[in-house]
């Protein structure tokens, strides 16, 4: 287990992760942010409105970009 | 075994909050077997499906109870305070329908569960103290289906701090602006049904507009009365005796 800190980046505003969390490995990093990016993007569709260009940054307890999920990759949008 | 009263002090005093005791009342709560136990922060100590033969009183530190999914997500259904009984079902369900763990470091008190429905069975009032604290549970968790249901993330998670906060003051552990809420970003998701970066997106809103306070990865509420406000908070669920 290593601990992973997933920073939320919305259009400049980065909001840090000062807790990270323990995960077995990067690809299990990425996936939790993968969830994460859908339970912020549904807060966001429940008060009206969607940004697409966000993502969140994954790293680990050194410092290094293991993962990065952008908003519009963690999401198939069709209808438009 | 070795007997403590000292430490069930909190017990006793939120036994007696719920239900008035008179000293006798009092002085059999204080006979009570007990061992002592010190555990770290995220000790499972009860597991679904698990037979439980002691009672477990939380005496310093906080723990919480938390069913999972199927795919192993964990959904906390209460925040437990010193003087806490964690699992007073257990004196009459012989199975755990649920787990409990600590998320702090802590101290807890086991009496056997014999002791304890005898003590229950010998005296009445505390018996209906028990039965009072299981009544209050149950309308928390009411409160907290329709917090997890119908609240908007950033209500949920004000709730459920205010609630902790009023009920860590009824219990004398301090008041609000005085003390770090002792749950993670991770305990916080799990109790409000989101996930931790939507969690810690939430507190960043709230520390905007003043309500709470965070210094690294302390959290502590800043502006009680606007905190409850933002939370549509309001105490008549819990049953506090004035």
């Amino acid at each position: 287990m290593a601990r992973y800190y997933m920073n939320l980046h919305e259009c400049g505003v980065v909001t840090e992760d000062l807790e990270g969390v323990d995960l077995p490995d990067p690809s299990a990093a990425a996936a939790n942010a993968m969830t994460a990016a859908r339970d912020v993007m549904a807060g966001e569709v429940k008060g009206g409105a969607l940004c697409l260009s966000c993502k969140i940054v994954v790293l680990d307890e050194n410092g290094r970009q293991v993962a990065e999920v952008s908003f519009r990759d963690a999401l198939d949008v069709s209808g438009l | 075994m070795s007997k403590s009263p000292a430490q069930l002090d909190k017990f006793v005093s939120k036994l007696a909050a719920l239900n008035p005791l008179t000293a006798e009342e009092i002085a059999a709560i204080g006979t009570l077997p007990t061992r002592m136990q010190s555990v770290r922060a995220r000790t499972a100590i009860v597991t679904e499906g698990q037979t439980i033969s002691e009672c477990c009183l939380l005496v310093d530190g906080f723990a919480c109870r938390h069913k999972l999914s199927r795919d192993g997500g964990r959904q906390i259904v209460s925040f437990h305070i010193p003087g806490d009984i964690l699992d007073v079902q257990h004196l009459l369900f012989d199975r755990a329908d649920h787990n409990v763990q600590t998320i702090t470091d802590a101290t807890l008190a086991f009496v056997p569960m014999d002791a304890m429905r005898r003590l229950t069975d010998d005296w009445p009032e505390i018996a209906r103290a028990l039965w009072r604290d299981c009544l209050v549970d149950a309308s928390v968790f009411r409160e907290w289906v329709l917090n997890v249901g119908r609240r908007s993330a950033k209500t949920r998670i004000a709730h459920m701090l205010c609630e902790f906060a009023a009920r860590a003051e009824a219990a004398g552990i301090g008041s609000p602006a005085h003390f770090s809420l002792p749950m993670t970003q991770e305990d916080i998701a799990d109790a409000t049904g989101l996930t931790a970066v939507h969690v810690n997106r939430m507190l960043r809103e709230l520390s905007e507009e003043g309500v709470i306070a965070r210094e690294g990865r302390q959290i502590r509420i800043a502006d009680w009365p606007h905190m409850k406000r933002i939370a549509d908070f309001s105490p008549a669920y819990l049953h506090i005796a004035a």
